[in-house]
């Protein structure tokens, strides 16, 4: 195998290089990271939209455009995260914490250079990893059961405390609130219909975006409006972008961990590529040096989950290509394709159609390549379009956002409950709630559940599996141990306010 | 923010109790220290008002409670964002609760569809009482006014783009949406640079997501159709 | 500029109006087809390879429009509320056309009264899978497994009251041993914990499991169609290896909603089951899918139907996975 990995290697770059897979592949970014750009238009809409136009070409060329749209789409989500607070994706909930503040602070260029080259990092070690590991990274897949996805998924949840910077205790009551949230629809387990009002849209749960599109999109806007005769919004005077030879070392460490981490969570086809960035950025703050500015304007809190967003999002790609399992509607969308063109995907892709999977695995550095070019330029237009007056931005926000929302699964009816999350962003806001926690609470809380009553039943009501099973244990220590890093200070913390109201 | 209550208490009311006996924690050492050190921002009986909003003043003078001797003592909220809050977490805690009743609960082996539910709503709701009672012992910013205004246009404009979508077409819906929710900013005038702007982004929105990527959004919804 | 645009949309809005819909003329605008789960699933394919011929024999586009939500019910309900004017179709599904009418107690279409039968595209034979590190090499050793060792009477779904739930109940009941099931939300999880070893054997699609079974992490035992499938002809099929009157084939569809003209049925009809008979067709559907394509008559669907609905209220009502 070592040896005929070059021998591989090369004959991806030589299907990747062609002249029409090139224009494929940039065509593919191009796209991607336009509609990452749009907030509210996501991957999955635009493959399937574009599917149709995939069935006339080679399958090669088929799947580098659509592996280019997807990646393409994670560079672009952080962009409209960064600059107007609005995360497009799960994964760019986190970018936006800091990134945001970056922003308001001037440094929006920064930001999106952080982003960009954490990102372009990420997907040439993954890429690399990819090449390399493929099978034996599959059957870590398969050693994740219920009760390990469970203890994943409570390390999140503890990592989402993390997450917030204010109160601890509106921290976790948005947790739970968003727990419930993620509850509404059909009940995994036993087929119950819970808290849907017997409207059918609902029966499937709510979808992420609507969500987020609502609460930070449309909750942001009536925020702004409402200190709009303050002062300006945004970025004011934007110093530099390009990062200092001293702001490049401070984010190569979190850049790398963010890799590491994200390339692993990746992998599991049960959600864990969603916690990749959550689970950096939680990690960055509790290593970092500079863990006070979180928060802040951290540009740790940038790279971090950035790297690990673009890590998982190519890791994803390891159980769709050997196992046939897709780990997200994106990889669904692609067994889709590749069996709209004869191909099966499983094992034996990389066996029978050595070219196809070679070429897709180099197209994915080339696309990274062609993105991390393509994007370093475009941060002077990006931050220029934040310049545009607040009165002409938001109205196009609020139209990329409704029409995003539709097309999620082309109704109306989301566009009517982003109106009412809207509501509620605007209200958390003036509450000082924090939204991160809750989206993530949002994502969790479903899953949570799914995995611990299947955990259950198949333990026969055997709670104590959660501890045997090795990976289980520790994942459950480890979140044991971070509660307590996260507890502790709280307290201490609460001590010592007691003394400073004491005036 | 303090409110005052109308019968004459007397400075010495035992403060702390009614104040307890309202909260509920009378038996928590770490919180009377608490109580404690708020001693001197109570004056009861005088006309003290410090209340910003009449929300607020109102809530407060609904927690006015009668202490021991029956003389009537007032509470004082010094976080109206926890209050708030707290009252938010309760009412849906409460009505997540309400809900989950019919769901069957099972056993914790055994998970019904109403364990997880009747759980973190039962949750929430603790988390709004501690929340209540925080609102009562430590001091947060005051809670601003509401844009209810701003808010409501961009709410509006929002459901009126659905209503309209699929009636009357993505064009009209889309102009409704724009400048309807541009008119919540006091810095919009409808002008030929805010019309053309409003027309080139509906172009866009038409050309790119019904004409390139095809997305099931009628030009001219069934208004239009004979 | 603007002016341009002013009266390009007037003119739109104008030959909107003033064209009356004739079924001579049909079509004259792009036809939608409605699928009722999300793209990249079996429907989404069997929807896009009709879209595609249907496309090009009428010459006017036929777009895909995902509607998922609520088993197929929220796209159903869609289509059947559309104007009935042949610019709206649908794939249905076993689901959405025959389980969903025993599974929901409110379902909000009716899969008999609110849709026009075009053709049956085809069935989709399930296949049995188990973990392939247990000692179980044909049905007979499963069952005998099944018998003896508690432990593993245990399958997963796709999803209660999918098809691949109630064959689970079904082959539990006919063998006699109490099996105990576990949802998924959707194929891949279900697919992923039998391959990992957390749950025994379960039923799905034959080519969902392909690529796991090339990795030597399941093993597939039989086929559930009454006859083998080309695509594994050394696979026997359930009443071969044993197991009687177990025959459990989902199947695929295209509906109109109810009230759409005749003439518009009878050319959707003919186009589509030409489009079917295509070699391109057949390479996307038997290979990639293993369906076995039938392209029936709109009588001889609703005749499937008719039988389909009973028999799985029957097998729902017994499972006890019904939905509010």
């Amino acid at each position: 195998m070592d040896a005929s990995i070059f021998a591989n290697l090369g004959l991806g770059l030589q299907t990747a290089a062609s002249a029409v897979n090139l224009a494929y592949c940039l065509f593919g970014v191009v796209m991607g990271t336009a509609i990452g750009v749009l907030p509210g238009l996501g991957p999955v809409a635009t493959i399937a939209m574009l599917l149709p136009v995939t069935f006339g070409l080679p399958p090669v060329s088929a799947l580098i455009m659509l592996a280019g749209i997807f990646y393409g789409a994670q560079y672009g989500g952080s962009t409209t995260a960064i600059l107007i607070n609005l995360p497009g994706e799960s994964s760019s909930v986190v970018t936006a914490l800091d990134g945001h503040e970056m922003a308001k602070q001037g440094r929006a260029g920064k930001a999106l250079a952080t982003a960009a080259l954490a990102s372009f990092f990420a997907g040439t070690v993954t890429t690399v990893l990819i090449a390399l590991f493929s099978p034996p990274l599959a059957e870590i897949a398969l050693k994740f059961g219920p009760a390990e996805y469970f203890s994943l998924m409570v390390l999140g949840l503890v990592a989402s405390v993390v997450l917030a910077h204010g109160s601890l205790l509106h921290a976790i009551g948005m947790i739970v609130f968003g727990l419930l949230l993620g509850i509404v629809g059909t009940d995994v387990n036993a087929n119950v219909a819970r808290y849907t009002f017997g409207v059918p849209e609902l029966l499937d749960g709510i979808n992420f975006v609507v969500v987020a599109m609502g609460v930070f999109g449309l909750g942001e806007i009536i925020s702004n409006l409402e200190k709009e005769g303050e002062r300006s919004l945004l970025v004011k005077k934007v110093t530099g972008l390009m990062l200092a030879r001293d702001e490049l070392k401070a984010i190569a460490a979190p850049a790398l961990r963010g890799t590491a981490l994200g390339s692993i969570l990746g992998i599991l086809p049960g959600g864990g590529a969603m916690l990749s960035s959550f689970a950096a950025y939680a990690l960055e703050k509790k290593v970092s040096r500079n863990a006070k500015n979180f928060g802040k304007g951290a540009i740790e809190g940038v790279a971090a989950p950035e790297a690990a967003n673009n890590a998982g999002a190519q890791s994803s790609f390891i159980p769709m290509l050997t196992l046939g399992i897709p780990s997200n509607p994106v990889m669904a969308l692609m067994i889709g394709a590749m069996i709209m063109q004869g191909i099966q995907p499983g094992p034996s892709v990389m066996t029978e159609q050595p070219a196809l999977f070679w070429g897709l695995v180099a197209s994915m550095w080339i696309g990274n390549l062609m993105l991390v070019v393509l994007n370093l330029p475009l941060i002077g237009l990006w931050v220029r379009m934040v310049s545009v007056p607040y009165h002409f931005l938001f109205p196009a926000i609020m139209v990329f956002c409704a029409i995003g929302v539709f097309s999620l699964a082309n109704t109306t009816f989301d566009i009517y409950f982003m109106a009412v999350f809207g509501l509620a962003g605007y209200l958390f806001r003036k509450l000082e709630c924090e939204p991160a926690p809750m989206l993530l609470g949002f994502i969790l809380g479903p899953m949570m559940e799914e995995f611990l009553r299947r955990t259950l039943l198949l333990s026969k009501g055997n709670p104590l599996v959660l501890v045997s099973r090795p990976i289980s244990a520790t994942m459950l220590a480890i979140a044991a141990l971070a509660m307590l890093t996260v507890l502790l200070p709280a307290l201490r913390k609460k001590r010592e306010e007691v003394f400073v109201e004491d005036d | 923010m303090v409110v005052p209550c109308a019968s004459g208490a007397r400075p010495q009311t035992p403060h702390v109790s009614a104040t307890r006996r309202a909260a509920g924690a009378a038996h928590d050492p770490y919180r009377n220290r608490l109580l404690d050190a708020s001693v001197p921002a109570v004056h009861y009986g005088t006309a003290r008002f410090v209340a910003s909003d009449r929300a607020g003043s109102v809530i407060a003078a609904r927690l006015c409670r009668r202490n021991r001797e029956g003389e009537r003592v007032s509470v004082k909220i010094k976080s109206q964002k926890d209050f708030w809050t707290g009252c938010l977490y309760l009412v849906f805690g409460a009505a997540a609760y309400w809900i989950a009743r019919d769901y069957p609960v099972g056993t914790a082996s055994r998970m019904g569809a109403g364990y997880f539910p009747s759980l973190l709503s039962g949750l929430l709701m603790l988390i709004g009482a501690l929340s209540l009672l925080r609102s009562l012992t430590r001091r947060g910013a005051p809670l601003n006014g509401f844009a209810w205004r701003k808010a409501g246009i961009v709410f509006a404009a929002t459901v009126a783009f659905a209503f309209l979508l699929e009636r009357a077409g993505l064009l009209i819906a889309l102009a409704v949406l724009i400048l309807g929710s541009a008119s919540a900013s006091a810095k919009f005038r409808l002008e030929w640079r805010a019309i053309l702007a409003a027309i080139g982004l509906i172009a866009f929105c038409a050309l790119v997501f019904v004409k390139g990527l095809s997305l099931p959004m009628p030009l001219f919804g069934s208004w239009f159709e004979s | 500029m603007i002016r341009r645009e002013f009266i390009l949309a007037a003119a739109a809005v104008l030959s909107c109006v003033s064209l009356p819909a004739s079924a001579q003329a049909w079509p004259t605008k792009p036809i939608a087809y409605v699928v009722p789960f999300t793209a990249g699933g079996t429907t989404d394919v069997v929807g896009r390879t009709v879209a595609q011929h249907l496309s090009t024999a009428l010459g006017q586009p036929v777009v895909i429009e995902n509607r998922p939500g609520a088993a197929g019910a929220v796209g159903a309900t869609y289509t059947a509320k559309a104007k009935p004017d042949g610019y709206t179709l649908m794939g249905g599904t076993i689901s959405t056309h025959a389980i969903n009418a025993g599974l929901y107690k409110n379902l909000p279409y009716d899969p008999v009264k609110d849709f026009e039968p075009i053709t049956l595209v085809g069935f989709i034979p399930n296949a049995l899978y188990v973990n392939a590190q247990l000692p179980v090499n044909s049905v007979a050793d499963l069952v005998a497994l099944l018998k003896k060792d508690a432990n593993v009477r245990t399958f997963a779904s796709s999803g209660a009251g999918t098809s691949t739930h109630l064959a689970g109940e079904l082959f539990g009941d006919i063998v006699g041993v109490p099996v105990t099931h576990v949802a998924y939300k959707g194929s891949p999880q279900a697919f992923q914990d039998v391959a990992g070893g957390q749950v025994a054997f379960m039923f799905d699609q034959l080519t969902a499991g392909a690529g796991l079974v090339k990795a030597g992490k399941l093993k597939l035992l039989a086929v559930t169609s009454p006859k083998r499938s080309p695509l594994a002809p050394e696979t026997p099929t359930m009443a071969e290896a044993g197991v009687k009157d177990f025959e459990m084939v989902s199947w695929q569809a295209v509906y109109a909603p109810r009230g759409t003209p005749k003439e518009i049925v009878k050319r959707l009809h003919a186009e589509i089951v030409k489009g079917l008979k295509s070699q391109d067709a057949r390479d996307k559907l038997e290979k990639g899918i293993s369906m076995e394509i039938v392209a029936s008559s709109p009588e001889e669907l609703t005749a499937l139907m008719q039988r389909e609905i009973p028999r799985w209220a029957a097998l729902v009502k017994k499972s006890g996975a019904t939905v509010d």
